[in-house]
């Protein structure tokens, strides 16, 4: 049996250098958080608590993934964690106005408003190519409510589940439900309008 | 009990509908209205057009595909990155 030796089943241990790591995934992770979080300063303390967590478990890295699959796998719990810390801590602005108003979409008898109706716009796959498209979904975000953009960002992006949504963000699935519903309607509003004056 | 949603309830459904199971008679209801009302109809096609919208910048973005126009980590932040990371491996 000579090839007996050759198939061993340790694996070699994988060496990843951390002090590449910045400049092989720094903007990577950088913008993955981003488009999570939005908050540029907040991302890039997302990176920091990332690169320093992976620092000290890097012994664990057994070389099963790709360093970055690894990584990214560190930030998603990142960003989970300060979801999470936001709703501990009722984070709540008290100058945050951005709360959505179903009122100004339907009238008395509940029909669409005139200027509530919803217009064509076009289909967002070039949109998408040309990259306009997320530009213009991040700062309709922006204009949401904090915590209902982390909803809309967890079951959207990470592809959640309502209940591991509601869960992180310590709310019933009625808030959940109602504020998916509320990030909807606000979000079509506002990217019909981007896309409409972008494509005049 | 009545089974025609108004405009309203019809809405909130199909974005319920995305996220959870809806009852049977909410289903019916919000099909029945989504085919008389075209106002609600473009509604949903386009709120399911935006998750797909969503998804697929996400997926860009994830495959290095490109950068979806956001900027890259700050060049300061970076030095600082490094600085950090070497102390650290030379204690
Ligand atoms: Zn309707």
């Amino acid at each position: 049996m000579p090839n007996q030796n050759e198939t061993s089943n340790s694996p070699k241990p994988v060496e990843t250098n951390p002090e590449t790591w910045v400049d092989e995934y720094g903007d990577y992770l950088y913008r993955y958080a981003l488009m999570r979080v939005r908050d540029p300063n907040q991302a890039e303390d997302l990176v920091q608590e990332t690169l320093l967590a992976a620092l000290k478990a890097r012994k664990n890295f057994a070389g099963q993934s790709t360093v970055k699959t690894w990584l990214v796998g560190i930030l998603k719990h990142k960003i989970i964690d300060f979801f999470r810390k936001n709703s501990r801590e009722k984070l709540v602005d008290p100058s945050d106005n951005s709360d959505v108003e179903l009122n100004d979409f339907f009238d008395k008898n509940k029909q669409w408003l005139p200027n509530a109706v919803p217009n064509d716009f076009p289909n967002p796959t070039q949109a998408i190519e040309n990259e306009e498209f997320t530009t213009a979904l991040l700062s309709c975000l922006e204009k949401l409510p904090p915590r209902t953009a982390e909803a809309f960002s967890l079951r959207e992006m990470e592809d959640m589940s309502s209940e591991e949504i509601c869960n992180i963000l310590d709310i019933t699935p009625n808030n959940f439900w109602v504020m998916m519903h509320r990030a909807r309607i606000a979000l079509r509003k506002c990217l019909e309008n981007s896309w409409l004056n972008q494509n005049k | 009990m009545k089974l025609m949603p108004t405009c309203n309830e019809a809405v909130e459904m199909m974005s319920k509908s995305m996220d959870m199971e809806l009852t049977t008679v909410e289903r019916v209801g919000l099909k029945l209205h989504a085919f008389l009302c075209i106002h609600c109809k473009k509604y949903w096609d386009q709120i399911l057009m935006v998750r797909d919208a969503v998804r697929q910048a996400v997926e860009k973005q994830e495959s290095e595909e490109s950068t979806c126009s956001l900027k890259p980590l700050p060049e300061q932040r970076k030095a600082e990155l490094k600085a950090l990371i070497n102390n650290s491996l030379s204690t």
